[in-house]
């Protein structure tokens, strides 16, 4: 026997429609509003002193019909490689920069270019509004977002000084991290709310 | 008289199944088919120069039936008490390390090695494949997690001269921690979703 709700559809218990959420390693996850496949991170990034998109960071998404809000949130290790590693990160939706999202990060200067230690979890978090009446993508506002979207992060560092790279680690068990140990893969996670 | 849906089950309105969250106080959380006791943290936890399990880390969690992927994500302070404190992280299931979740959390090297002020949040975050046809541990994916398995996390430090704790804070108000601000609860959440 089915569930009654298959003929009686009930409201739903809450506010959530669907969450997207993987370790970025190429697997295919399927909600109600379809199929969505992660990239698949292999290896760090080292950045250089021009935007390039941070693996893992990409989705093509579809909101369901009656969503309200996307939540994007973008989790990876950040890992200084060059001084404080001040670098810069900017979120995209198709080749719009939502501006209020953009972060520096960077770790403490030591008063000298070396011992470049700082290793952190970072992450990008945005939530996205589908509720106005027109569009202000440089706001994370949509008046109709029905149709794919690629939302995205990219990053660059602030000089050839100050290096930095997404993904990384330098250290392992006492000495330099070798191996799968030389980079995390990242976690994505998109909600969408009514 | 029970609920109408204590008899004709309701289907899921969106592909959460169950959140597991709370601070690491000893409190029981219940889920839908089990109950979960998270670990009682009740002061800071220094690194040494070996693994040690990171207490509050563990969890032994059934996944509800029809779950495709669990979420494991573990958020505590870290705190680099001499130099950068460079540490490392290692995420383990049944005693099984995912190596594909290794990180280093680090501050920056101060100016003298006394200059440890750096100091963040920590977070561990992975998302486990249980959709995968054969086992895979060290990439976090199962086949058939049907039964209860212990997530936990291992921490030690680079060295005895770049020491590390967890859940503690060093300053307060202004001047050294005292009391109950000398450490924090770290907090943990495990998410199904089919």
């Amino acid at each position: 026997m089915g569930n009654l709700s298959d003929i009686f559809p009930v409201a739903a218990g809450n506010n959530v429609l669907e969450i997207i959420s993987g370790t970025c390693d190429g697997r295919t996850i399927t909600v109600p509003s379809g199929n969505y496949t992660l990239q698949s991170v292999t290896a760090a990034t080292d950045l250089s002193t021009s935007y390039v998109d941070i693996p893992g960071s990409s989705i093509t998404y579809t909101p369901p019909s009656d969503a309200k809000y996307v939540s994007y949130r973008f989790n990876f290790k950040w890992d200084s490689k060059g001084s404080s590693g001040i670098s810069h990160f900017r979120l995209y939706v198709d080749s719009t920069e939502i501006i209020p999202a953009y972060s520096h990060f960077a770790s403490q200067y030591k008063g000298a270019h070396t011992s470049q230690h700082g290793s952190f979890s970072n992450t990008m978090e945005y939530v996205f509004d589908l509720t106005v009446a027109s569009d202000d993508i440089a706001q994370g506002k949509f008046a109709n977002w029905a149709s794919a979207k690629t939302i995205k992060v990219t990053g660059r560092e602030y000089s050839s000084t100050y290096q930095a790279a997404a993904n990384a680690n330098t250290y392992e068990d006492g000495t330099s991290a070798s191996g799968n140990e030389v980079f995390t893969k990242p976690v994505l996670t998109v909600i969408a709310y009514s | 008289m029970g609920n109408f849906t204590d008899f004709f089950a309701v289907a899921s309105s969106n592909n959460l199944i169950e959140s597991i969250s709370g601070i690491c106080d000893g409190r029981t959380v219940e889920g839908i088919s089990s109950s979960y006791t998270l670990e009682n943290v009740t002061g800071g936890q220094t690194t040494n120069d070996s693994y040690a399990d990171i207490i509050g880390s563990s969890i032994t969690y059934v996944p509800p039936t029809d779950t495709k992927y669990v979420h494991y994500e573990y958020i505590f302070k870290f705190d680099p008490t001499s130099r950068s404190g460079i540490s490392h992280f290692r995420l383990y299931v049944d005693g099984s390390e995912v190596t594909a979740a290794y990180r280093q959390l680090s501050s920056s090297d101060g100016y003298t090695t006394s200059y440890a002020y750096g100091t963040m949040q920590g977070r561990m975050d992975f998302v486990f494949d249980l959709t995968a046809s054969s086992d895979d541990i060290p990439n976090g994916k199962f086949s058939n997690w049907t039964t209860g398995k212990t997530i936990k996390m291992k921490a030690r430090r680079y060295s005895s001269s770049y020491t590390s704790s967890m859940n503690t804070n060093t300053w307060m108000d202004g001047t050294g921690a005292s009391g109950d601000g000398v450490w924090t609860y770290p907090l943990l959440t495990v998410t199904a979703y089919s």
